[in-house]
């Protein structure tokens, strides 16, 4: 039985890329998720290496069902990232990368709130660095915002447990809802860190501004971190439900919009993510299951499809979907490994997306919830439209406005989709490998009915007549939408305008004080007179040096005189 | 003869709805369920209504250029 926490093996060779020439690198950090995932396999029930801080005892190592399903796609998602950005050259976006990992393996294995916290800084610092380092254009700036967001949600989450502490509960991260104002606090950064609309904007915008292999790393772990923290805190909350439902939608929504191909793919992490949220608020047993099992398989298919686009950009230079096209013949691989991902976030039928997806839409509908049913199977219809139709039709089907050139991916890149798509069909296929790791057993859900399977084949052939009819309309054009971020940024930039005006004014202030005072101190320390003397109008008299140095030497020739007289009178009459 | 992929679909997606005509769901737990064939109202009119909320309604208005500015 294990008791390393999986942590281990990522830090230590995040910590050692530093000494290591380029391949061994590589290497290393393909090897370090997998031995991650091998102690993540190998590890029993229970709660480990625990650590007093502050007076707290942390619980650095706690293995559940929950957090063990979690760790294992972590480690796999990392495993498979790291091999798909063999390319990568520059040593600190690989340390960014591993660190990011295990931030978000320590965030699934802490027994505690504390080591939440501090995971989850770890996640947010070396995220913000992946976007950062990207050198893409808008990428320092998208960056800044990122980090801004997050630092508010990490302050949120301290804010939270600084009360939980203070009301005297328990250090122990376990069910936080109705826990009052320190859990809402909580549970507003969790939210964040969600992208849960209208707090999502940061994805969107941050996501396509990495590079091609920082993009996949991000679409893996921040957001889904969070749905496993609400999944451990929130399960049942109700909020989440409709929040849940409606984030589903709007993300498809935007989606449709979309030209750039990443942003398009983030606005349907935002609707993913929206299936999991709105399962954990429901609450039923299959429901967060399937919210949980959602979120594994989002993993696999979600990376795969950032791979697969990433490969595109890589190749071609282009990223938006309006100066792509007629790459077919010369992307082919890249282009079927991208359908695997497309019919799996579309929910076909021996696809992982199908046996995920179906047990939150079930647990929604037998919870009768009708309406949040609805909404997510509307976002299904959506989901199949913008990215098993309409990504693909523009990217590799439709001729383009001039040529775009370009060649197959490089076999690291086809290497790590295959093996992504390999798991996506896998799970499609054998189900009950995952079912049989969900954390609330046991699941006796059976996805593969035959009206069940009718109905998606039925619901996808229609989507695609009305993409059919609609492709003209659906035709991507340069640009970019405006999102709720729109709520924030213009206030912020007013507030910030007006605090950098009010600050010049006060910063001009300050400077004329301290001129006046500095030319006031060598005024005196040349002439201590001229503090006292005026001339007859009141203004200080003008420095003559001559004028002055008579009165100053004879006082100075008393004074030394005076010590010389003082000096001599205690030589003669000491004795 | 050349082979029709339009034909193909056609063909495909009758087939599809005749069957899901004739298969129920044995346990709906919502009303659509009860309805023959609802994934292809659902794919159908699903795929028109968001293409027009997105296109005609939030599209002109949510939409910009490049280098234009939010204000």
């Amino acid at each position: 039985m294990n008791t390393v926490s999986p942590v281990v093996p990522i830090l230590v060779a995040a910590l050692a890329l530093p000494l290591l020439p380029a391949l061994a690198r590589r290497v290393v950090c393909v090897i370090a998720p997998l031995m991650a995932l091998y102690l993540v396999a190998a590890m029993a029930d229970g709660e480990w290496l625990s650590v007093n801080f502050l007076g707290y005892e942390l619980q650095l190592l706690r293995c559940d069902p929950l957090s063990r399903i979690f760790g294992m796609v972590f480690s796999l998602a990392a495993t498979a990232a790291n091999l798909y950005g063999w390319h990568r050259q520059r040593a600190s976006e690989q340390i960014a990368a591993l660190l990011y990992a295990g931030g978000g393996m320590a965030v699934v294995f802490a027994g505690d709130l504390i080591s939440v916290l501090f995971a989850w800084e770890v996640m947010a610092v070396a995220s913000t660095v992946l976007v950062l380092g990207s050198g893409a254009p808008g990428a320092v700036a998208a960056g800044q915002r990122y980090l801004l967001i997050h630092l508010v949600a990490g302050s949120l989450l301290l804010i939270g447990i600084a009360g939980i502490l203070s009301d005297g509960g328990e250090i122990a991260f376990g069910a936080l809802a109705r826990g009052g104002w320190p859990a809402y606090a909580i549970l507003a950064s969790l939210c964040i860190n969600a992208a849960v609309p209208p707090l999502h904007a940061w994805l969107p915008d941050a996501y396509p501004r990495a590079s091609v292999s920082g993009s996949v790393f991000l679409s893996t772990f921040t957001t889904k971190a969070a749905v496993y923290c609400l999944v451990r805190g929130f399960a049942g909350e109700e909020m989440l439900l409709w929040a849940g439902a409606v984030m589903a939608v709007y993300g498809v929504v935007f989606a449709t919009m979309e030209d750039d191909m990443r942003r398009l793919l983030s606005y349907h992490v935002v609707s993913q993510v929206g299936y999991m949220v709105c399962g954990i608020g429901i609450g039923t047993a299959l429901a967060v299951n399937g919210a949980v099992a959602h979120a594994v398989c989002h993993i696999l298919y979600k990376a795969l499809l950032f791979m697969a686009v990433g490969a595109v950009i890589y190749r071609t230079g282009r990223g938006r979907l309006s100066e792509l096209g007629g790459i077919y013949a010369a992307m082919p691989l890249t282009l079927a490994l991208y359908l695997v991902g497309a019919l799996s976030i579309s929910g076909a039928p021996l696809f992982n997306g199908f046996v995920s997806k179906s047990l939150v839409v079930s647990g929604a509908a037998e919870a009768h919830h009708t309406f949040a049913a609805f909404l997510l199977i509307l976002a299904s219809v959506g989901t199949f439209l913008s990215v098993g139709l309409k990504l693909p039709y523009y990217a590799w089907g439709a001729s383009p406005a001039r040529p775009v050139g370009g060649e197959e991916a490089p076999p690291h890149m086809l290497a790590a989709m295959g093996l992504l798509a390999a798991l996506c069909i896998g799970l499609g296929i054998w189900p009950q490998e995952l079912y049989q790791r969900l954390p609330i057993p046991p699941v006796t859900y059976q996805p593969y009915t035959s009206y069940h399977v009718y109905d998606v084949l039925l619901m996808m052939a229609f989507c695609a007549v009305g993409f059919w009819q609609l492709r003209h309309r659906l035709q991507p054009h340069r640009g970019r939408t405006v999102d709720l971020d729109l709520l924030y940024r213009q206030p912020s930039r007013w507030l910030v305008n007006r605090v950098s005006v009010g600050l010049d004014h006060g910063a001009d202030r300050l400077a004329a004080v301290v001129d006046a005072g500095r030319a006031a101190t060598l005024d005196w320390l040349r002439d201590p007179t001229t503090v006292r003397r005026h001339d007859a109008s009141g203004e200080k008299a003008e420095f003559d040096e001559n004028a002055r140095r008579a009165p100053v030497a004879r006082g100075l020739t008393w004074i030394i005189a005076t010590l010389m007289g003082f000096a001599a009178s205690l030589l003669l009459f000491a004795h | 003869m050349r082979f029709d992929f339009r034909l193909a679909i056609a063909a495909a997606i009758a087939l599809a709805f005749v069957a899901a005509v004739f298969g129920r769901n044995p346990h709906p737990h919502v009303w659509w369920e009860t309805v023959p064939a609802y994934g292809a109202i659902f794919g159908y009119a699903g795929a028109w209504a968001l293409v027009w909320f997105a296109k005609s309604v939030l599209a002109p208005r949510l939409r910009r250029d490049d280098d234009e500015s939010d204000a």
